[in-house]
């Protein structure tokens, strides 16, 4: 595996490769990094050249001052792939990165073979505006005495699938610590974009999947209906976090799909 | 642009851009500004344990204005790949070496801080025509009975337990030993870096432990300055006079961790003239 960084007009993006084969990009969700991936990497490198890019934001790519739009998002991602030589691809996004595959796809219907968009669902312009009102990511401030470290690490401790070890919890509680001092949310620029609009403009085969355990997914099924050739999967007690303390399971489902 | 931000940046700092150098027994990540084909000597910045280069972030915009300037993550921490096993401050000497050759760097000033000034240490022994300058932030020098505090307080691994309380421990320890302006969101913007290493979070120590400067320092010919600030091993650091051969001391008593983000301009006004010139500060001893 190697580890690097590509050029975009906002700067570095860091990403991670290994494997032969036909291109596989995975996406990270929203305040996550590329080590949610990490477990597929021994089971699909075989097959595939996987691409593991932290988005504008994430991870140790560049930092934005400001909220960055989905636009940023999808166009360093597509600069990224660009910069790596990366042409006819698949693409794998988990929640938040699921949305950027998907307006990856639209844009470029030429170049993208499969999407794998998993823990992504459908919410109306009412409901995603509803949401905006809140902020979702950094809700307990930073204090003296560390007490929201001990928060957060309860919170993080009962999202990951059943059985979950501690150390998978600490690597995910670790990838999210960062957002603790973004100015804005990861996750609205998403929430701001026209899902339907893209969806629809996907051309390539789509595998939708939803981990049953996911509580931040809904209405996913009724993407069957708007991007025109998409199966869906559910994965039966996989949480939010299914892509790191299930990756056998994951990359069973991927490789099915992307060999199909 | 740079990531993480640079959250005590200032207009006319130079830009840090991030990559990865292939050493001998990994990746290692490193942080550079400045200019490679400067005049100036390219200067190494060495971290403290269990840290990375985040904090030389804002040392790097300073004084990347004027040379090349490099801070690379130790092998296993920041996103340095481990190494095989448990390292020495020999083998984090050799990892810098391949950094240097990897930047085409023939000759070097450094610096390091705690952990990072002992590897400085043994850098100069290994590359004594290579490496022009030492600057260490700390120069510890242990008793029996320190070395068995130290490693009782750090030398072990650091393992996640459910409650989280691990967290809450690892996040006391610096906030403790913070230096006087230190706020928690700047605590907070190193800690991710402090604790990823987890089983192994504590190598570093480990290494830093079993060097010692009485063993290693004396050999040491080119012109070491030792900056002693108000932090966790000021006392300890004070031992080291009678073993420098070329070498002072500076006593920052206002000034504890942190001081490299809230006093760039201030210390680089008298690191650069030692560097270039061998001017020492009027103050060293």
């Amino acid at each position: 595996m190697k580890r690097g960084y590509v050029d975009t007009d906002m700067g570095q993006l860091h990403y991670w490769t290994t494997g032969t084969g036909p291109n596989l990009v995975l996406l990270h969700q929203s305040t996550q990094t590329s080590d949610e991936y990490l477990g597929l990497a021994p089971l699909l490198a075989g097959s595939h050249t996987l691409w593991a890019i932290e988005w504008l934001g994430h991870g140790n790519s560049t930092n934005t001052p400001q909220e960055p739009t989905m636009d940023d998002y999808t166009r360093t991602m597509i600069q990224a792939m660009d910069g790596l030589g990366i042409d006819k691809t698949a693409l794998l996004g988990h929640h938040g990165g699921a949305a950027i595959a998907i307006d990856i796809a639209a844009a470029l219907p030429d170049r993208i073979t499969h999407v794998v968009a998993s823990g992504t669902g459908y919410r109306s312009p009412e409901d995603a505006e509803a949401m905006l009102k809140d902020r979702h990511t950094v809700a307990e401030p930073i204090t003296e005495d560390g007490a929201f470290l001990n928060k957060m690490w309860g919170i993080y401790t009962k999202l990951g699938s059943p059985g979950t070890s501690m150390d998978v919890i600490h690597r995910i509680f670790l990838n999210n610590m960062q957002e603790r001092l973004k100015p804005f949310d990861a996750h609205d620029p998403i929430l701001k974009w026209n899902k339907g609009d893209a969806c629809a403009k996907v051309k390539c085969p789509v595998l939708l999947l939803q981990g049953d355990l996911d509580s931040f997914v809904s209405g996913q099924e009724k993407l069957l209906d708007i991007i025109p050739d998409a199966r869906r999967v559910v994965m039966a007690d996989a949480g939010p976090f299914c892509f790191y303390d299930k990756p056998d399971e994951m990359a069973a489902v991927v490789d099915e799909f992307l060999g199909a | 642009m740079t990531y993480p931000a640079t959250p005590h940046a200032k207009p006319g700092f130079a830009p840090i851009r991030r990559s990865y150098i292939d050493g001998r027994d990994g990746q290692i990540h490193v942080r550079v500004a400045g200019d490679p084909s400067s005049k100036k000597r390219p200067m190494l910045c060495f971290h403290l344990s269990p840290s990375s280069g985040i904090v030389y972030e804002t040392w790097l915009g300073e004084m990347g204005k004027d040379r090349l300037i490099v801070a690379p993550d130790t092998p296993g921490y920041g996103m340095s790949d481990f190494p095989s096993e448990q390292p020495t401050i020999a083998t984090f000497a050799q990892a810098m070496t391949d950094v240097m050759d990897a930047l085409d760097i023939q000759e070097a000033d450094v610096m390091g801080y705690h952990t990072g000034s002992k590897t400085c240490v043994e850098l100069a022994r290994q590359q004594p025509d290579r490496i022009k300058h030492l600057v260490l932030i700390s120069s510890p020098i242990y008793t029996e009975a320190d070395l068995a505090k130290q490693n009782d307080e750090m030398g072990s691994p650091d393992t996640p337990v459910a409650d989280g309380t691990h967290l809450v421990h690892s996040w006391a320890g610096l906030w403790r030993w913070r230096g006087p302006e230190h706020t928690p969101a700047d605590i907070m913007h190193a800690f991710p870096d402090h604790i990823k290493g987890g089983e192994r979070k504590h190598w570093g120590h480990a290494a830093a432990f079993s060097y010692t400067y009485p063993e290693n320092i004396p050999a040491v010919k080119q012109p070491i300055l030792i900056i002693n600030t108000n932090d966790d091993l000021v006392e300890y650091t004070r031992r080291i006079t009678p073993h420098l051969t070329n070498g002072k001391v500076i006593e920052l008593m206002d000034w504890g961790h942190g001081f490299l983000d809230y006093h760039p301009e201030e210390t680089s006004a008298f690191v650069r003239p030692f560097l270039d010139s061998d001017v020492w500060p009027d103050s060293a001893k």
